[in-house]
């Protein structure tokens, strides 16, 4: 193979894409709540094959030596302790669009208090040698969310199991961009930098944080003052059903020049340039008929639309941009979909399928069993398979004060909200005091960093949802957090 | 000063009808689902008497999933209940509310949807030598409402005029032990369905004889057989032990009960306290 002519290569690289169904985002985002930019990673030692050092192949964390393999290597992650005190026992460690516990129950009036490492997470990047135009780079990312329902509340939180985040290669080409495996959404444009920066977990109530296994194509073309980066993907459908890959596309514009603070998640803060990204997702249902013996299927199609603002409203300064000192950022996202709640994890509003007729009261009770996930589609009244609408939107501001370059105190906020305009209307009288179809999400966070590997938040966050029989339900959450990156 | 912002102030239910009672109560609380209904001071004396219910303080409990048991299930229509009926926990309920109306004239089961009775009037009555007591609680959902869809009404095969159904519901409910459905009408729906108003009521009847302790409280043990929910009896919602009830009965006039450590008063799920006066 290294004998083939560069001609070759690009033909080389070209079929590679051209063979692709879909594109996808870049390994540049790769687990960019884990990111850090300081100190710089050290290039590997020269060997016989040279590597790519610009974004997105640069590795993080401590490089790990491959001798002279040609192979670049590094394990990144960080240490997490969280403890935090609700005053509901509706959660686990992480808020994110679950249903509140009504008030006047003992999950909705009483407190809880928690203590987990679970979030704490490991990372390896992985760099081949470049092979002509082609670079080529993976990722595997893991944190101890594994899927543990049978477990004890000891076992939970004390054995933990580990989760699979990110596996994914990207391919590199002067043509086209390839990336195949699991990694954050397009949608949303997960990943690239417009996560807020807040100590909850992510993600926030009406947030869109979702991986997938994905082969996403990209094209980045601009100078390395501002760049437009076009991206599709085929990925995993949300119902395996429905026969048909969902499919996302977005748009992404960064003005490298024009930089401002950003800590995605809980991360330690860097340098991030002005970003504004446009993306859609495009799905099919096929769902099961209504019935206790299913006859035809029911079709019903899904999407929707995300625009998401990363503004340095006061930029870093210096003549890296690395100065972060009175630094003030703010991040957005809009979004508006139907049939694609799964892209908020958690996101039901308490929706199910309607109990099959019984009028008789017959014995067995007649169960429908549908084959689609919960709080994407149903059936009203007529029959009809809906999808549920959501709309959403979140704002996030930081300010670093000035302190060691404005990398050791900071401070954040974040303010979001969420409506449905069907979810109770889809739901039949009995049900709707169990469906929520509006919500609303406010946290404060306060960051100090001793050094550069140590992180504590200090955090409090409240949540509120409105029931389709108008009543509402809140949670206060206080909220500590130490990191240990590397 | 985290945990102060955690402790949670709420609102307690308002209960009533505007005239009689209508009274909400405010309290901070983390002990049990209290639903915000303040602990009231035990100051004892004497609840002899005949007294009326002036306010209240109630929460709105979660029923669980009904029915609550095989001979309720197949009790049709199913028994009064205050709280919502709510549906099996996975599903989100029925759109057609159980109609089974196979001919004109003849429905064999339907289940109105109500949303929670709030009690409306009420007496309690304390007599002495023998110590028994009476209470007598109506409860009330007001403006009800449930909406059929042409399929739901056309599954007899045939198609009910809104003025049938209105008619056929009513004999229904006169018919079925049990059930209070008042003011029942029915009117032709946009979409070609019927929506049908009412009012839901519940009369609740709880007697059996009470003891004074010496802390300020006193029992009331349920006489089962006296246990009534629209004039019949609901073995399944009857008190099975004693309740023990915090009570203040000042020289000055009126009577005040609470049920101790969160229990609800006569076995009405969410019924924390009753204000009363003579």
């Amino acid at each position: 193979m290294r004998g083939l002519s560069r001609w070759r290569r690009r033909l080389f690289a070209v079929s590679l894409a051209s063979a692709s169904v879909a594109i996808g985002p870049a390994v540049r985002a790769a687990g960019s709540e884990a990111t850090s930019p300081e100190p710089p990673v050290a290039p590997p030692a020269p060997s016989p094959v040279t590597f790519s050092a610009e974004p997105p192949f640069r590795l993080r964390g401590i490089p790990i030596t491959t001798g002279n393999s040609g192979w670049g290597l590094s394990l990144y992650g960080f240490a997490e302790l969280d403890g935090m005190v609700d005053s509901t026992r509706s959660f686990t460690e992480g808020v994110v669009n679950n249903t509140l516990a009504r008030p006047d129950t003992y999950a909705g009036d009483n407190p809880q208090v928690q203590g987990t490492v679970r979030n704490s997470r490991l990372g390896i990047d992985l760099r081949a040698p470049d092979f002509g135009d082609l670079k080529m780079a993976g990722n595997v990312e893991m944190d101890f969310f594994g899927s543990q329902a049978s477990a004890s509340e000891g076992d939970l939180y004390t054995n933990a199991v580990l989760r699979l985040r990110h596996f994914f290669v990207k391919v590199s080409s002067p043509v086209v961009d390839v990336l195949a495996g699991q990694y954050h959404d397009l949608y949303g444009w997960g990943g690239a930098g417009f996560y807020p920066n807040t100590i909850a977990f992510l993600p926030l109530l009406g947030e869109i944080y979702h991986r997938n296994p994905q082969l996403r194509l990209s094209k980045v073309v601009g100078s390395s003052g501002a760049t437009l980066e076009v991206a599709i993907a085929a990925v995993r459908p949300a119902e395996r059903d429905s026969a048909l890959p969902d499919g996302e596309a977005g748009v992404l514009f960064q003005l490298h020049d024009f930089r401002g603070a950003s800590a995605p998640g809980a991360s330690r803060p860097q340098s991030a340039p002005f970003g504004v990204g446009v993306s859609a997702i495009g799905r099919r249902f096929s769902v099961t008929d209504f019935a206790v013996n299913p006859g035809n299927e029911h079709v019903a199609y899904g999407g929707g639309v995300a625009a998401n603002l990363f503004l340095p409203i006061v930029p870093a300064h210096g003549a890296d941009k690395e100065d972060l000192s009175n630094a003030i950022s703010l991040t957005l996202e809009g979004s508006i979909e139907s049939g694609a709640a799964d892209l908020y994890p958690g996101l039901t509003g308490g929706v199910l399928f309607p109990s099959l007729p019984n009028p008789q009261s017959t014995i067995p009770v007649p169960v429908y069993s549908p084959n689609v996930d919960p709080g994407l589609v149903t059936y009203d009244t007529y029959g009809t398979l809906r999808t549920i609408n959501w709309s959403s939107a979140l704002a996030n501001l930081q300010y670093h004060l000035p302190f060691g370059s404005g990398k050791r105190v900071w401070i954040s906020a974040t303010g979001s909200l969420i409506r449905s305009t069907n979810s109770v209307d889809v739901t039949p009288l009995a049900g709707r005091s169990q469906v929520w179809s509006m919500g609303n999400y406010v946290d404060a966070t306060l960051w100090l960093s001793p050094a550069p590997p140590l992180l504590v938040g200090l955090g409090f966050q409240t949540e509120a949802q409105t029931f389709g029989d108008g009543v509402v339900a809140r949670n206060y959450r206080g909220e500590v957090s130490c990191y240990f990156f590397f | 000063m985290l945990l102060l912002l955690l402790n949670r102030c709420r609102v307690a239910a308002t209960v009533g009808a505007a005239a009689l009672l209508g009274v909400s109560a405010a309290g901070c609380s983390g002990d049990g689902a209290e639903g915000g209904c303040p602990l009231i001071a035990a100051c004892g004396g004497d609840p002899t008497g005949v007294w009326q219910v002036q306010r209240a303080c109630q929460y709105t409990p979660t029923t669980p999933s009904q029915p609550l048991n095989y001979q309720q299930y197949i009790t049709q229509p199913m028994d009064p209940v205050v709280a919502a009926v709510q549906p099996l926990a996975t599903t989100a309920g029925d759109w057609c509310s159980s109609l089974f109306y196979p001919a004109p004239g003849m429905i064999v089961n339907v289940t109105l949807w109500h949303g929670p009775a709030t009690l409306q009037t009420g007496t309690v009555a304390f007599n002495s030598n023998p110590n028994s007591y009476k209470t007598s609680l109506v409860y009330e959902a007001l403006e009800q409402s449930t909406h059929f869809a042409p399929p739901c009404l056309q599954t007899g095969g045939f198609a009910a005029s809104c003025m049938q159904l209105q008619t056929d519901l009513l004999k229904f409910y006169t018919n079925a032990k049990g059930q209070k459905y008042d003011n029942l009408t029915c009117a032709q729906a946009t979409d070609g369905g019927c929506d049908c108003n009412y009012t839901y009521e519940v009369d609740i009847v709880d007697q059996g004889t009470w003891a004074a302790q010496s802390n300020g409280t006193l029992l009331e043990a349920s006489e089962p057989s006296l246990y009534t929910y629209n004039g019949i009896q609901i073995a399944e919602l009857q008190p099975t032990v004693p309740v023990p009830i915090t009570y203040c009965a000042p020289r000055t006039g009126g009577l005040t009960l609470s049920g101790s450590n969160g229990t609800s008063l006569s076995g009405v799920l969410g019924l924390r306290t009753l204000v009363l006066t003579q």
